[in-house]
């Protein structure tokens, strides 16, 4: 139901019409085949119809292959909004704020690697914690946490986890200008205090994994990357609290769109228009919230690389560890675009998708301004992630965004019933891949089958022109929440 | 009555609620939540917190009653053995919680809820029961 409105435009497009729903300023489009759009949700589609109805919407309302639905705005959903009649909304920036994916990169190669394969998921199970209640390593008085807000993956640099190297080879240098410690509430402050360094739990790892498939020669090499190259992938966000700002700022942003006389077609779509105080309160605390989210991911890559080093031996240099890249994948951002011809700043939302800015984009770190910014995108822990570079045809159609991951096509009951009677522990290991898990149903949750195949998603994004492929990376370990 | 059941949705979790009361639906939403965190029957009761709230609306209300137990959790590690409310109505509700910090070595870990949320909210009076569903975000 729904999907007999849409209009194919190409082979990897299709048009959500004028009409489609009541209300919308411009059309959706949705970069899908014909095979990805079987798995297509009506509610997903009527999703990128109800952002469309926002008022200042630019271009079209996007959406990426892994689209699902979300609260509000569709997972893989983007939208670009004027600065001067258009909204920001925490709905299109998701609950984990800054949610993202980074990716450590080493010198090693698979076969040294496979007999320490338990030691090493082992060391990375005990020196991240993960799942609830878990309590990070860092315990941040009131004080710093606010430095961290501020200053984000620097504050961790600061603080001995990392290299300054770390910071340029980060989205936003790890770090937004202009967050605001007094826009986050006491709660908010009171649910990071001890989560900096924790990994969360649900879709959210850590995994080893090798360098599978080379597609581009030349933009692995600039990458680093090498065939059978041991890497180690990070997923995880803001925590609680990037959670509590979400929860905080959506009544407040409820009543601004109904002050402002804005038409919400679904509550979580609460939005206020950018020049509102009750933005640029909401922006602020945004931005502190995804600063959390860099140090956290820097620290947690810290501790990664001394896992490395407790079971290899070495230094950080000898071993070659070093960062490939950080992505966000739930933020918004004043970015420039081309639009009709001209230079215009843009609030632009990317709820569970990827920036993908082309090779010579001055936000790019100089060793990666010739091949386009790196573009990490998980898969599910049996298949294959992927690693991409930005495009110029990014830039061009999608405010330079592309997708963030595979997508569920199974809920987790499904998961959890088609598990029954099964070890999945024991299919991960016949696989290759050595687990381990914190939750009581995590691994049933998160099995392989529950999601698309990351390789199908990226496919539709490389032959669209929205990113290019680089590197597919195989799975050998995994440490979930 | 069962007091709440899980229903199937993506990567999230749905919860539809039920009392013969307000007092039960809270009641019901909050141990809707906990069985989803953790086994409620290995939390003991070792001390007390005390909860007040004041919404514009009930569905509000229960959003915001859950997002407390949400935030209790993180910031405390607080889980709930059993909730005595003191007084509720449409738009307030104060409410002791019984139970213990979590620990990871007696609490099983469940699920890791990031809050509740308006999508698909909904609380109704109907046949002389209280029905609400609400939608946790993972």
């Amino acid at each position: 139901m729904g999907k007999e409105k849409l209009i194919r435009i190409d082979e990897n497009t299709v048009e959500v019409p004028m009409g489609y729903t009541e209300g919308m300023n411009v059309p959706g489009r949705i970069y899908i085949d014909d095979e990805l759009i079987t798995h297509l949700e009506s509610q997903a589609i009527a999703q990128v119809a109800n952002v469309a109805t926002l008022p200042g919407i630019v271009g079209f309302s996007l959406a990426m292959p892994d689209i699902h639905t979300g609260y509000g705005f569709p997972i893989g959903g983007v939208a670009a909004f004027d600065l001067e009649d258009g909204i920001i909304s925490p709905g299109g920036v998701g609950y984990d704020i800054n949610c993202g994916v980074r990716l450590l990169r080493s010198n090693l190669e698979r076969d040294r690697v496979l007999p320490k394969m338990k030691d090493l998921v082992g060391a990375f199970y005990s020196s991240v914690p993960a799942g609830v209640g878990s309590k990070g390593r860092i315990k941040l008085s009131p004080d710093d946490e606010k430095r961290v807000i501020v200053k984000g993956a620097k504050w961790a640099v600061e603080n001995g986890f990392g290299t300054a190297g770390d910071i340029e080879k980060t989205e936003s240098n790890g770090c937004i200008d202009g967050a605001d410690p007094s826009a986050i509430s006491t709660k908010a402050y009171e649910r990071g205090r001890s989560q900096a360094g924790t990994l969360g739990s649900g879709n959210h790892f850590l995994e080893v994994q090798y360098v599978g498939e080379i597609y581009d020669e030349a933009a692995a090499r600039a990458l680093g990357l090498f065939k059978d190259q041991v890497t180690i992938m990070i997923h995880s966000g803001s925590r609680g609290l990037g959670h509590q700002v979400c929860t905080d700022y959506l009544p407040l942003m409820e009543k601004t769109a109904n002050k402002h006389g804005i038409v919400l077609h679904d509550r979580e779509l609460a939005c206020a228009p950018v020049h509102s105080e009750e933005a640029q309160l909401y922006l602020s605390a945004m931005k502190g919230a995804a600063n959390f989210a860099w140090a956290n991911r820097q620290c947690i890559m810290h501790w990664c690389a001394e896992s490395i080093i407790k079971v290899f031996g070495g230094t950080r240099e000898s071993l070659g560890l070093g960062l490939v890249y950080d992505v966000a994948h739930n933020i918004a951002k004043i970015e420039e675009h081309t639009v009709g011809g001209r230079a215009k700043r843009l609030m632009v939302h990317r709820k569970g998708a990827t920036r993908a800015f082309p090779p010579g984009h001055p936000e790019l770190p100089p060793t990666y301004r010739h091949v386009g910014q790196p573009v990490l995108i998980p898969g599910d822990m049996g298949r294959a992630s992927f690693v991409l570079v930005g495009t110029q045809g990014a830039m061009k159609e999608t405010f330079g965004s592309t997708c963030h991951g595979a997508g569920r096509i199974m809920s987790r009951h499904q998961a959890i019933k088609s598990a029954r009677g099964r070890s999945i522990h024991r299919e991960m290991e016949d696989l290759g891949v050595t687990v381990m898990s914190v939750g009581r149903s995590t691994l049933a949750e998160e099995m392989p089958e529950a999601y698309k195949d990351a390789a199908n998603v990226v496919d539709v994004v490389h032959n669209a022109g929205i990113a290019k492929k680089v590197a597919k990376l195989k799975p050998m370990g995994v440490v979930k929440g | 009555m069962k007091g709440f059941e899980v229903f199937d949705l993506s990567g999230d979790l749905g919860l539809r609620i039920f009392g013969e009361s307000l007092d039960d639906l809270f009641v019901s939403a909050a141990l809707g939540f906990y069985s989803s965190v953790t086994d409620p029957g290995k939390i003991l009761v070792k001390t007390e917190i005390g909860v007040s709230l004041e919404e514009e609306s009930l569905e509000a209300l229960l959003v915001a009653w859950l997002n407390e137990l949400i935030y209790l959790l993180d910031a405390e590690g607080f889980l709930c053995k059993y909730v005595d409310v003191k007084s509720v109505s449409q738009r307030h509700l104060v409410a002791d919680l019984h139970g213990e910090p979590f620990d990871a070595v007696r609490h099983e870990c469940g699920l890791l809820v990031k809050a509740a949320t308006y999508h698909g909210l909904s609380v109704l009076y109907d046949g002389g029961t209280w029905k609400a569903t609400v939608i946790l975000d993972l």
